[in-house]
Order: C-alpha cells, then structure tokens, then sequence
C-alpha cells in the first residue's frame, strides 16, 4: 500500500486520507465575477505536473497540503497548512447599497 | 444474579448487551461491568489478555488556541508534544490530540471531580469537544498487546516505537480509532477509542483478534490496584 507522511501522525497507509483538492487563491467573492468564482469552486487545472493538495488525515480529523507529481503520483512533500495561511480567513458579507441605508450599527 | 443491571440506567453502554453473565457496579450513573461470573467463579485474576469496556466512565474534551494554556492554569498536567498523553496520581488522564484538542478522562478508581473541571475549563478560545457520547473507551491488558494490535492495526505499537505515554490516531480492524499506551494497576495497557457506532463490531474484533493470545472480557476489578 502506499504511504502519506502526515506532517503531524507521521507515515501512514493512504487508505487513512481523503484528497480534499488543489490548494487555489481565493478570489475577493465580493468583487470577483460569477465565471472567476465558478472557475475556483469547480474547475481544477488537471495538468500533468507538481501539484499543491489539501489533503485530510482522516482518524485525526488533521488537514494539511502536499505537493504531488500528477504523473508519477510521487508526493514530494507534505507540510502544515501554517505555513501558507498565517491568518484566519475572514468572510464578509457584500452590503447592498440599499441595505446599508437600514443598517444603524 | 447481578443486583445492578445497566438497564436500570438511562445512560448505557454502547455494548452493554453484549455483557451477558456479567456483575455491575454503578459509576456516574450508570452501569460498569466490574467482573464476569465464569472468571469470578474460577477465582483467577483473568484471563491472560483483557478487554475491557470503560465507555461509561466520565470524561470530556476542550479543544482552541486558548485550550493548552488553560489546563495549564488550572494546574494539570499538560502533555507537551501532540499526540502523547498523561497520567496523573489521582487518576486523571489527559491526552493531547493533535496541536489544539485535549481529552480529559477519569481512569478506574480516580478520586478526580472532573465536573468541576469543565465548569472552570471555559473561556474564550475554549470550544467544547463531546467525545462520551459519541466514542466508545475499551482497554486491552495483558502481555501480547502489540502482538494482537499488528493483526488488525498497520502502525508499529511495539515498545520501542510507541513507549508509554504515546498515542496514535489511526484505523484499527477497518475502523478509525484513537490508541493510547499508558499504565493502570502497574501494567501497561492499550487505552482504544473509536466511534460509538461501530464499537459493537470493535468489541467482537478484538476479541477475535485476541482469541489466540487466550483473550477474554474482563471487568473493571482487573484495571484497580
């Protein structure tokens, strides 16, 4: 069976992890087109080449990325998510102009 | 006949069905297989292996930024390294899961008010994890626990490689699980943890798994000094 070095349980049988997809940049959803956030939320490149992944050690309930080859399906290396994200993403809702108007706070 | 049945309770063990012949004690309100009637009848101290169902035993878990720093506060031991676990002199067992989540657990015969503990265990950056409910505690004991763990468990628990105080987060028989090493009564023993909807199938798992190694139920008195 292959093995996954999970960065925090070590190696691992890859029947304990889940590919959760590439690891993309985020378009502004506020400002971005409706065709740009369709392109990040379902299209993925699918090119043969060193792709970044989230991937989810499932008995831990631990995510983190790994950099695989799509060709040879080697993984290169696998790493904590903190070293990409520093900070907690933070969602606002876009306020309508009208809306606004209502809004006191 | 047992005076206690653990349907005298509203909370159960997920497999209290499968403990037939079995003598009760109560423990935080519900029903703790204390010894089985062939075993007590023989006078032996149990079998050579035992597998033990604690399920009913209390404990909570408390997971976020803010959760390390707080057990600390509040005096406890904290396990320093995720994935490891300690175990205090009056009973209380505190495992470190991953980098943020930690699991509190009261071991057989713990004098530990681990009620208290939650209440004073909140603050900001402090979120709830309810792991009674939802998992089910076994505990094997005996002398081949890293023998009978590589029939059904693809990571290295021997003794060298996964010491007392460690745990593995991993899938055992199929199913995942949480598989602590640490000590009860002087022995080493394997803490399990897995999902309380599959712990009927974990429980005739193992003791299938342990059928070779003279394997057997065995109840609380096995686990108390």
């Amino acid at each position: 069976m292959k093995i996954i070095n999970c960065p925090l349980n070590g190696p691992r049988n890859s029947s304990e992890f889940v590919h959760g997809g590439e690891v993309r940049q985020m378009p502004d959803p506020n400002n971005c087109t409706d065709k740009e956030w369709a392109d990040y939320v379902f299209y993925s490149d699918n090119q043969i080449g060193v792709v970044t992944e989230w991937w989810l050690h499932a008995p831990s309930g631990y995510w983190f990325i790994a950099e695989r080859h799509t060709g040879s399906d080697e993984i290169l290396r696998t790493y904590d998510p903190s070293e990409i994200y520093t900070s907690r993403v933070e969602f606002k809702a876009k306020v309508e102009p009208s809306a606004s108007e209502e809004v006191t706070v | 006949m047992s005076l206690i049945t653990p349907e005298q309770f509203d909370s159960r063990s997920f497999i209290y069905r499968k403990h037939q012949q079995a003598e009760f004690i109560e423990v935080a309100g519900a029903a703790q297989v204390l010894s089985y009637k062939e075993q007590s009848l023989q006078g032996q101290s149990g079998p050579d292996m035992g597998l033990t169902d604690l399920s009913v035993l209390p404990r909570f878990g408390l997971r976020g930024p803010a959760a390390g720093d707080a057990l600390v506060a509040a005096g406890l031991l904290q396990p320093e390294k995720p994935n490891t676990l300690t175990l205090s002199d009056e009973g209380l067992m505190v495992l470190r899961l991953g980098y943020n989540e930690y699991w509190l657990l009261a071991v057989p015969g713990a004098t530990v008010d681990l009620q208290a503990l939650e209440q004073q265990l909140t603050s900001p950056g402090i979120y709830p994890v309810y792991c009674h409910d939802s998992y089910a505690w076994l505990v094997m004991s005996g002398d081949h626990l890293a023998d009978v763990m590589a029939k059904v468990c693809a990571v290295d628990l021997r003794e060298q490689s996964f010491a007392s105080g460690d745990l593995v987060m991993t899938s055992l028989a199929r199913v995942s699980g949480i598989i602590c090493h640490h000590q009860m009564a002087g022995k080493s023993v394997f803490s399990i943890f897995s999902d309380s909807a599959s712990a009927g199938y974990l429980w005739d798992a193992l003791l299938d798994a342990m059928g070779e190694f003279n394997g057997a139920p065995s109840g609380q008195h096995s686990l108390i000094k």
